[in-house]
């Protein structure tokens, strides 16, 4: 018989302020569980285990017209099959349907990937991308509303102290009409594959004049956590989009990824992949293909 | 016929896609005590001082165990008959630890809980040794120490050998090509889904009965014999079902431990390893890196062949001192080559030991040739096809190393067949298309052998019983390992007998019941037991129609056997039930029962041919396989479902082989870096390609209903094939596997 853990499964979010607010003991909240249960056959036990992957007070996604908000306990599958946000925000439904396999992401949960903070979390950079904001619930009773890398400090770090817990994401819409964004991963295989680069792009394009007004791009996998890359962007901004941007486009991720990771044993390999992944989002973002002027040069 | 060739689901397939069917870690034993060992973290260490007064102070903590009081016999586990021999390098827990994963000590207590957190207090302090991880250096290491005259056991090779017919140095001399490569296979793991596990009890009388998913269970009573020095008598060893095994558990890991736990407490022990565990403390597939030349005239005849193959074993030597002889086995049984120069060394490296694994040297010697072969097509220009063409055997050819014949072997129609089927002249032809994603398609050939013929005891015993109520009873030490094999017996069986499979009851696979047998491994289930079987329902075919003449007052000439009946044709029809007839024999003191013991003469060759298709992102790297063709010569498929399941499978484990699964040692300490599912990567099903399933039935002459064997082959040719792929998309002579993303750019990126 292994030790046991108190668990307790509230209804509400009022139940789980009172909840925590009585207790001393360390605590975990568990949605999906896809990275709490192996944690907790591994590593120390929490005193007490919040089950609120049943709380559908969490489990919401909600279009205004200005942002959407979406329940920290609200699964994967949902945000990838969702219609109205692949249409708003294909960045977002894009890498969460690129989680794992169906199984996980019918468990694991947009505020568990945020929780876990794990360095190929698909969500992360997609999150910090579209520059969302992260409602906390503390265990003081207040609420917080904080920007991305406020919460996300560091590799599985997270400013979250004991018994908070993170209840919505609010994500802007940028850019109205002009809104376009796309996500790219490699990982070693189609699905399970964790990440071991992903971008997660969003662009103000004014498509009546095939031009990039504003753009921001951010890397996952290339550091302790999600990374913008302003070099990248800005090579793409103000420019019309042909196959000279194409071409500057993946030279400047090249030379990020120099940046981010000069010396490490995965840079040769992941300064090529990225070109790959570079034009793997264009031809997302742009329905078209995309010739390189590298094919020149590459073996026949 | 009526029950061959049929698609008979599986015997316990709704056991256990309904959970009904109990494996090892489910069984419900009353006082059950439960394990954790001690690994060692050193790769090469003695161990200075071990305490463990803080792990046997626990409440609940049963027994610690470790080199201070523990038999210290030598044994090796490979062995599966008693007089066997092999270099006997293993201990229950060594003294001198020789990989990251040896075992340390054992902590049983009542909980697993307990036992966790008491090992977790045992006091380790090492003495650290120099290490070597792979076979260069471990063979330098031997030469260095061949000098000194002084080395020990396990510092010198583990098995050399060397074959040589015709006159390779001439036929070199004349060559008009000669193309060398050096190919590289990676230690793979065989990832069953049900983890090692092993539960023992004293019995009643003292006797030691043992609980096992194993492939042999007098393999495992001879080794655990060795290894406790409880003699064999005192041992009784049960199969429990197995959640597969792939020759992982054909060697007992836990069973010796769990067997002198057991003994020693007077209690029931279970040892039940976790996935981590057991990647890194069990068994894995050798790494081979292998130094092959061919020599061809201009119009692609092959002259001779020069191969040189480095086996990294690890720590143990188990079933090492056989991999150099059984990869020299599989370069003289497909192609027809004049000359031939072979050199096999296995050697000790300081990783986690190698064992049986599906193939058993098969999958890394046809890398290593085969790929070669793709090689020396495209510096003669030819296609490879054709190229093969011109050098395979034909049925009937003979080994020119035993002499022993290869049967009706149709490596050529797979070929031939196969190449029309797939359209390859087209496809191979039109060569890689230009971009970003190049395609290409590649080939490969390959043979495995039917069963342990001509060495050890290659045998097998049956009995069947006709049971009152019309069944059978089958009795023999058959190992299913899940892959169906009792399935196609109960065919075999009811075929001849025109009785329902349904009707037949496999009785437990127990040392104390059934007749010895070597168990499930060199792929001699359906070729070897299968016919075992089929002439032991022949012989109880002839009882049951003798008993029935006298009852039916007729002639065993008159008599058939139908629908479980004895019936009687002719002008005064009649019929007997097996059953009535069985119930009467019993009135009469006699049981209607049939012994027979089935020794092999042959050893024929499976054959196949695979062919792939593969798109390869230029940029990152990635392969996709696109279209896969398998091809089979297995004489008949005596269960087409099954075989073709035996097939996807294979092809999923070669496309690991090919692609993503390395156990790869950590070069600075030993340590096992793919120790997990999230780091050792196998195909998963969005992977998997669309495969078509071609067979040729062109009957075996000495197998049950003309069968051969698949299980094995099936995942031999799809790493070469999927390789052979990729070189001809890329242009490129990638011979280090797995074929990862990051060593596609290696090649490609400095032409960038």
């Amino acid at each position: 018989m292994r030790d046991l853990v108190q668990l307790a499964r509230p209804d509400s979010v009022a139940e789980v302020v009172a909840l925590v607010g009585g207790f001393s003991g360390n605590i975990s909240y568990i949605a999906g569980g896809t990275d709490m249960v192996i944690a907790l056959e591994q590593g120390p036990r929490p005193d007490l285990v919040i089950d609120i992957s049943r709380m559908q007070a969490l489990n919401f996604i909600d279009a205004d017209i200005d942002a959407i908000h979406i329940g920290a306990a609200t699964p994967l599958s949902t945000l990838a099959e969702h219609h109205v946000l692949a249409a708003k925000l294909p960045v977002l439904t894009q890498a969460a349907g690129q989680v794992g396999s169906l199984q996980i992401r019918n468990r694991a949960t947009i505020g568990g990937n945020i929780a876990s903070a794990v360095p190929g979390g698909d969500l992360l950079p997609v999150l910090k991308c579209l520059d969302c904001r992260i409602e906390v619930l503390r265990r003081d009773k207040t609420t917080t509303i904080q920007a991305f890398d406020e919460v996300v400090t560091g590799l599985g770090k997270t400013s979250l102290g004991n018994g908070d817990i993170i209840a919505a994401i609010t994500i802007p819409l940028q850019f109205g009409a002009n809104r376009i964004s796309a996500f790219g991963k490699i990982g070693r295989r189609r699905e399970l594959a964790i990440a071991r680069l992903n971008l997660a792009l969003l662009a103000d394009y004014d498509s009546s004049a095939n031009r990039i007004n504003d753009v921001r791009i951010v890397a996952g996998a290339l550091g302790p956590v999600p990374l913008r890359l302003r070099s990248v962007e800005r090579q793409l901004r103000g420019r019309t989009v042909d196959n000279t941007l194409a071409d500057d486009f993946l030279q400047a991720l090249t030379a990020a990824v120099d940046a981010a990771i000069p010396g490490r044993i995965s840079q040769a390999y992941k300064r090529h992949a990225v070109m790959g992944l570079g034009l793997d989002l264009l031809q997302r973002l742009f329905a078209r293909e995309f010739s390189w002027a590298g094919w020149a040069k590459a073996p026949a | 016929m009526k029950h061959i060739s049929s698609s008979l689901p599986i015997l316990d397939g709704y056991d256990k896609v309904s959970g009904r069917l109990c494996f090892t870690a489910d069984l419900k034993v009353e006082g059950l005590l439960h394990t954790k060992l001690v690994f060692s973290s050193a790769a090469h260490a003695k161990i200075r001082r071990i305490d463990v007064d803080a792990a046997g102070a626990v409440p609940g903590v049963i027994g610690v165990f470790h080199h201070g009081n523990t038999p210290g016999n030598s044994y090796n586990s490979t062995i599966w008959f008693e007089d066997q021999e092999a270099p006997e390098d293993e201990t229950m827990f060594p003294r001198v630890l020789r990989h990251v994963g040896d075992r340390v000590a054992a902590v049983v207590a009542e909980t697993q809980e307990i036992a966790d957190r008491a090992a977790g207090l045992i006091e380790v302090e090492y003495d650290c040794l120099p290490a070597v991880f792979d076979a260069l250096a471990a063979r330098d290491f031997c030469e260095e120490m061949a000098a000194s005259d002084r080395a020990s056991m396990f510092e010198k090779p583990v098995d050399e050998t060397i074959f040589d017919y015709g006159n390779t140095e001439a036929a070199f001399n004349r060559a008009d090509l000669i193309v060398e490569d050096t190919v590289t296979t990676p230690k793979t793991h065989h990832c069953a889904m049900e983890n090692h596990v092993c539960i023992a009890m004293p019995e009643t009388d003292g006797r030691i009965l043992i609980l096992t998913p194993c492939q042999s269970i007098f393999a495992v009573q001879f080794v655990v014999a060795r290894a406790t020095g409880v003699p064999a008598s005192q041992l009784r060893v049960v199969k429990t079902p197995i959640g597969g095994s792939f020759g992982g558990k054909a060697e007992p890991v836990l069973d010796p431990l769990c067997a002198w736990f057991a003994k020693t407490l007077q209690r029931p022990v279970s040892i039940a390893f976790n996935r981590g565990e057991t990647f890194t403390a069990t068994r894995t597939r050798s790494k081979a890196i292998g130094y092959i030349q061919t020599a061809v005239n201009r119009d692609g005849r092959i002259l001779a062949r020069d191969t040189d193959v480095l086996i990294d074993v690890g720590a143990y030597c188990t079933g090492g001192i056989f991999l150099p002889t059984s990869m020299s086995q599989r370069l003289c049984r497909i192609y027809n080559i004049d000359s031939q120069h072979y050199r096999g060394r296995s050697f000790y490296t300081n990783t986690l030991p190698s064992g049986a694994y599906r193939g058993y040297g098969s999958p890394q010697i046809h890398a290593i040739s085969e790929i070669n072969l793709d090689h020396v097509a495209r510096r003669l220009g030819m296609d490879p096809v054709k190229f093969r063409l011109k050098n395979l055997i034909r049925p009937n050819d003979a080994d020119p190393v035993t002499g022993l014949g290869l049967g009706n072997a149709r490596i050529r129609d797979c070929v031939e067949q196969g190449s029309v089927h797939f359209d390859w002249g087209n496809r191979w032809s039109a060569g890689s298309t230009g971009g970003r994603r190049k395609r290409g398609v590649g080939m490969a050939c390959a043979t495995h052998i039917n069963g342990c013929f001509p060495g050890f005891h290659e045998a097998t015993t049956a009995t069947l019983r006709l049971r009152e109520d019309g069944g059978l009873d089958l009795t023999c030490a058959l190992h299913d390992l899940g892959c169906g094999s009792n399935t196609v017996l109960a065919q075999i069986i009811a075929e001849v007998l025109d009785i329902s499979p349904a009707r037949i009851v496999f009785c437990e696979v127990d040392t104390e019941i059934c007749e010895y047998d070597l168990g499930t491994r060199a792929s001699r289930m359906t070729y070897i037991a299968g016919e075992a079987v089929r002439q032991t329902a022949e012989r109880l075919k002839q009882q049951i129609l003798a008993a029935a003449s006298l009852e039916l007052n007729s002639a065993v000439a008159d008599l058939f056997l139908g629908d479980g009946y004895v019936h009687r044709g002719g002008v005064h029809e009649g019929a007997i039930s097996l059953a009535e007839l069985a119930a009467r024999e019993a009135g009469r003191d006699r049981s209607v029962s049939a012994t027979e013991t089935y020794r092999a003469s042959a050893n024929p060759g499976s054959y196949a041919a695979h062919f792939a298709e593969v798109e390869v992102d230029t940029l990152t790297g990635a392969v996709q396989v696109v279209d896969y063709l398998a091809v089979h010569d297995l004489g008949r498929a005596i269960n087409p479902q099954l075989v073709e399941g035996q097939i996807h499978g294979g092809i999923q484990m070669g496309m690991g082989y090919a692609l993503f699964e390395d156990i790869d040692i950590d070069a600075d300490n030993g340590r096992v870096k793919g120790d997990r599912f999230s780091r050792y990567h196998l195909a998963n099903a969005p992977e998997m390609p669309p495969v078509e399933v071609l067979l040729v039935e062109n009957n075996e002459p000495t197998g049950p209903y003309g069968a051969k064997a698949v299980g094995e082959i099936a995942t031999i040719p799809p790493a070469p094939a999927i390789v052979n792929a990729i070189n001809h998309a890329l242009d490129t002579n990638l011979t280090e596997l797995p074929i990862t993303p990051q060593r596609i750019i290696d090649v490609l990126s400095p032409v960038l």
